[in-house]
């Protein structure tokens, strides 16, 4: 399968998905750079935006990780009432997040985010600080090297905001 | 427990392991990405993962099915 992240997040830009870059991909951005497989979001709730995503997804040729139908038109309502729920598409694994356990809401998250150029789109990157305590919700024993990382870019000096090199 | 025993810590392993990949944080890579904005640093990740996908089809290609199974 493809992966093109840099293509996925300008799609979700131009479709006006209303979501903050998490994950692998966000640790990237942050600068701390080990191997990923998939795009992780978090999407604010409401009707207005399952809509974008839906859209998006379809025009993606999206498809539930593991079905074995190929790929068709994807509804609003399949993100209904979800906490998470993860796509194939032409451009690589997106993982859709709506609610991550013991993390503030969307809103609070969105607050504190980075707006950052990608491929000429902007898109919101969750910050640093919010992206450790991601991390550390998740309590995966792999990410505590990203951790490490960030904890330590940020010791170097490296800037609160990914685009302000 | 008999007094002196050590306790046993069934996440040794993976504390093992976590430690080597702690071991492997490089400052100087680190400090070489302070000035890449988050575009450049997405590139470098994309060229990353396609090395290593190269590299995986290589081993699949060259190694014996036995291996490749494991």
């Amino acid at each position: 399968m493809e992966f093109r992240p840099r293509q996925l997040l300008a799609a979700l830009a131009s479709y006006g998905v209303d979501c903050l870059v998490i994950g692998g991909i966000a640790a990237a951005m942050h600068k701390a750079i080990r191997e990923t497989i998939d795009v992780d979001i978090l999407c604010e709730p409401s009707e207005a935006n399952l809509e974008r995503i839906a859209v998006l997804l379809t025009s993606l040729g999206a498809r539930v990780k593991g079905a074995q139908r190929p790929a068709r038109r994807v509804g609003a309502e399949l993100l209904h009432g979800v906490t998470l729920m993860t796509f194939e598409t032409e451009l690589g694994e997106l993982d859709v997040f709506f609610e991550v356990p013991g993390m503030p809401s969307y809103s609070e998250l969105s607050q504190r985010a980075h707006r950052v150029a990608i491929n000429g789109s902007f898109v919101k990157v969750v910050s640093r600080a919010d992206l450790i305590a991601l991390k550390r919700a998740g309590g995966r024993d792999k990410d505590r090297v990203i951790i490490e990382e960030l904890l330590k870019l940020g010791e170097l000096g490296a800037p609160e905001d990914p685009d302000a090199a | 427990m008999q007094s002196g025993q050590a306790p046993v810590d069934h996440d040794d392993e993976s504390r093992g392991n976590t430690q080597s990949a702690l071991d492997s944080v490089d400052e100087a890579q680190l400090r070489s990405r302070l000035l890449w904005t988050a575009n450049e640093c997405l590139k470098h990740l994309e060229e990353f993962t396609h090395d290593m996908e190269a590299l995986r089809q290589e081993f699949h290609r060259s190694s014996p099915p036995d291996i490749v199974a494991q």
